[in-house]
Parts: structure tokens; C-alpha cells; sequence
């Protein structure tokens, strides 16, 4: 299996629904992975490649929507694509609430299904990347010393060497040398970049660092 | 199930639409099988290189969806009409062996050991044959399925008969599986009510109508190590 390709993975506890949405997922030219329930999926391992979810709403045992709050926290949030076969309006909303790309009735039509489809992958190649930025830049940012953290905090700011020499207690010479340093190390080429890196590293999106395994109840 | 009663269309009764919509989903399944083997067939057929592998497997997931989504409407009609019946003088314990003969190469090869403990000289007992015996293959594979996931020399499975009073006789079918809950209990004859993925939850609705037309009782209750145990009573002749 190439690495890089998106997968979709189908979750649905139904042995032909799930066989049949494979070979159709196949047909249209993707790699597809089949479970029969969400604790199963939940223990496989990510893909190095884009990937998403078409869930079954009303998995046996387990309800769908209960799913979609527990990967929530996960280490691994593929964007879901539900299915139903008897969907009301309220579940619906709550699952486009949560987050879902999608809310599709059985029996799923390939064109609507291949949409869907190509939404999630694209959505999560810009999750996946974006994350592997941010990543990134936080390699960068350990490799500044304390000093050099504290210089980078007041450059984004906006003040200028004189003004974060007079802050920090310091000479504007010394503070010229560390400012080079930081843009140096952050690899930014102007202020602005570098405000922008900052940004980039509060979103409220938790580092991949912060989030949890996924608790298998039972 | 979902408590929205906005959504309920007022001229059905408030049982009645939840087991509508769980038919609908039960004939949705294997519609949805079909639509997407046949969307897959014409994708495959429409490559450059068609591949008829995968076609051809496609067809044949699409014939054995359709024959199954005719079960289910069969299924259904069963349900709709039990209660008429073809009475004879039987002795129950006969239609028990009968049972087991039945499913005896299934508790082999599921390592499921079956006890029964009969009396002896129970009253005879009017009833039609064959639908009882269909009780029974429902309670019996019910138990199959539910210590499906035991341990391997744990699969016990035990069926009683004794006589009781007024004239009549009671069966008891226990197993050792996993336990359900109170509310699981609560709704087991429910039709359309069921926990087993792909299963269609009409079983023991249909188990409750036979006895019922039978003049008998059926109930459940939970074993106080684990598992279930469904009896049912019948009137003597």
C-alpha cells in the first residue's frame, strides 16, 4: 500500500454495507480500510498519508455521534463522513455541529459519496499540514535560550531594540546580536514572518504533544 | 432510540413509527449493498482495463443482497401472521431433541455444551409443531450468540422442561453468556429490538406471538452468575 495516498476508512457493522462501500470507495480509484465498530478503528494506527472517516450513525453498541466527541481529543482526528440509515433532522445537526463533513442517507449515491469524500481528504491534507508547520516551529523555538525567548516575545510586539534593550535591562548592541539570532534560528526573514510564526504557535489547537491516546472503554 | 416527538406523524401511534423506521433501516442495509456494488461494478467495467474480478464479485453481492432484502420482507410476513395455527397432540420434550438435532453440528463447531434436563411424564401439550420448534431454534441460537464471546469450555447451554400447576408445562432455555442490562430486558420482545449487529430484532417478538396464540406466557430473566434465561409455559391438553 503507497504510504502517501489517502485512505478512507469505513466503519459500519454491517458486513455487506461495509464490503460494498469498499469495493465502490475502490472503484473510484482510493485505498480503503474496513472495521466492524469504532473501538476497532480506534486502535489503528494513522496514516502517514490524508485520510477520513465514513461512520455508520447508529453503530451497534456504540453510538456514532458519541464516536465523533471522543476523537475530539484523540491524537488523531480524521475528518467523518456519517451515514444513515434512518437519520433524523436533530442528529443530523448535532453531527454537523461536531464537526462532521458530512451527513449522508443510505442507500449513498457514489457521486455524493466521491464529493464528500474529496472534501474530507482535502480538509485533512490542510490539517496534517498545518500541524506539521506548527511542529516544526516549535522544534525551532526550543532551540532559543531563555534570553532569546524573552527578545523574540517583545520583538513581535513591535518595540524597537532601544525600546527591548531599556525592558530587559541590556544594551542595544546586545539586544541587536540576539535579534539576529532568533531570526536567525526561527529561520524568519522579517518581523512580520515572525509575528505570523507566533500566531501560529498559540492557536487553540492543542500541540500534537497535548492530546491524549484514545481511552478504549472497555 | 431518539425521543424527538416533533418528528412523529400524528396519525401512527407512538410504538408503531419507531418499528417503521427500524424496518425502513432493515430494508435500507442491503439496499444500500446493492446500490454501491452496482456503482462499483459500472466503475470497474469502466476503466481502461475493466476488472472483471471485482465486477463479477460485485454481482454476486448484488443477487445475494436482493435475495436477502426478500428474507426480510418474508421475516416480517411471519411476524404479521403468526398465530395461525396447525394444533396437534405433541410431547414437548420430542420437539426439544428434535432441536437439538437440528443445531448440533452449529454447537460442535462453536464448542457449546448442551445439557437437557427433561422430566419425565410431563402432560402432552397442543400446539403447532413447527412454529414451536421455531421458538426454540430462536431461544437456542439467541444462546449460541450470546456466549459467542465466551471462553472456549465455558459455552454451557442448558434446556429444562418441568410440569407445572395449573395443568401445564414450562421450557427453560440458560445460557452463560455475557449479561444485558435493565433496559436491554426491559425491551428484549420488543420487535425490531436487538443487540447483535445485523441481526434484525425480530426473533423473540415473533417467539412471544407463537406462545402467546399458544395460550402460553413467555419471559426473561437474568442468571444470578451471568447470562440469560428465557422460559415459556404452555397448557396441558
Amino acid at each position: 500500500m503507497d504510504k502517501t495516498a489517502p485512505t478512507v476508512f469505513v466503519v459500519d457493522d454491517d458486513v455487506n454495507v461495509r464490503c460494498a462501500l469498499a469495493r465502490l470507495i475502490r472503484s473510484l480509484g482510493m485505498q480503503v480500510e474496513t472495521f466492524a465498530s469504532a473501538r476497532e478503528f480506534l486502535r489503528c494506527q494513522r496514516p502517514d498519508g490524508p485520510a477520513c472517516l465514513v461512520l455508520d450513525v447508529r453503530i451497534a453498541g456504540e453510538n456514532g455521534l458519541i464516536v465523533q466527541e471522543a476523537l475530539r481529543t484523540a491524537a488523531w482526528r480524521p475528518p467523518i463522513i456519517f451515514l444513515t440509515g434512518h437519520g433524523t433532522v436533530p442528529m443530523c445537526v448535532r453531527a454537523m455541529k461536531g464537526g462532521a463533513v458530512d451527513f449522508l442517507q443510505k442507500p449513498v449515491d457514489d457521486e455524493d459519496l466521491l464529493t464528500a469524500i474529496s472534501t474530507a481528504l482535502e480538509q485533512d491534507y490542510r490539517t496534517r499540514d498545518s500541524q506539521r508547520q506548527r511542529a516544526e516551529l516549535h522544534q525551532r523555538v526550543t532551540t532559543l535560550t531563555p534570553r532569546e525567548r524573552d527578545v523574540m516575545g517583545l520583538i513581535i510586539t513591535g518595540l524597537l531594540n532601544k525600546e527591548i534593550a531599556y525592558a530587559l535591562g541590556t544594551s542595544e548592541k546586545t539586544i541587536k546580536a540576539h535579534r539576529a539570532r532568533v531570526m536567525q534560528k526561527m529561520q524568519a526573514t522579517s518581523v512580520a514572518e515572525l509575528v505570523r510564526m507566533a500566531a501560529m504557535l498559540e492557536t487553540c489547537e492543542p500541540h500534537p504533544a497535548q492530546l491524549q491516546p484514545i481511552p478504549c472503554a472497555g | 432510540m431518539p425521543k424527538e416527538s416533533a418528528d412523529m406523524p400524528p396519525h401512527l401511534a407512538p410504538n408503531h413509527f419507531w418499528e417503521f423506521a427500524a424496518l425502513a433501516h432493515e430494508i435500507r442495509q442491503p439496499l444500500t449493498a446493492i446500490l454501491s456494488n452496482a456503482q462499483a461494478a459500472w466503475h470497474f467495467l469502466a476503466m481502461d482495463t475493466p476488472d472483471l474480478p471485482e465486477a463479477r464479485a460485485a454481482l454476486a453481492d448484488i443477487i445475494a443482497g436482493a435475495r436477502r432484502t426478500n428474507e426480510v420482507i418474508r421475516q416480517l410476513q411471519a411476524f404479521l401472521t403468526a398465530g395461525t395455527l396447525e394444533q396437534t397432540c405433541l410431547h414437548i420434550n420430542d420437539v426439544i431433541h428434535e432441536t437439538i438435532g437440528l443445531v448440533r453440528s452449529d454447537a460442535d463447531a462453536q464448542h457449546v455444551l448442551i445439557t437437557l434436563d427433561l422430566a419425565a411424564d410431563l402432560p402432552l401439550v397442543s400446539g403447532d409443531r413447527i412454529q414451536l420448534r421455531q421458538v426454540l431454534l430462536n431461544l437456542v441460537r439467541n444462546a449460541f450468540e450470546a456466549m459467542h464471546q465466551m471462553e472456549d469450555g465455558d459455552r454451557t447451554l442448558v434446556v429444562r422442561t418441568t410440569s407445572t400447576t395449573p395443568e401445564g408445562i414450562t421450557v427453560a432455555v440458560q445460557d452463560r453468556g455475557l449479561s444485558i442490562d435493565e433496559t436491554s430486558l426491559a425491551r428484549l420482545f420488543h420487535p425490531f429490538f436487538t443487540t447483535k449487529a445485523g441481526g434484525m430484532g425480530l426473533g423473540l417478538a415473533l417467539s412471544r406471538s407463537i406462545i402467546t396464540a399458544h395460550g402460553g406466557w413467555i419471559w426473561a430473566t437474568r442468571n444470578p452468575d451471568r447470562g440469560l434465561t428465557v422460559s415459556f409455559t404452555l397448557p396441558a391438553v
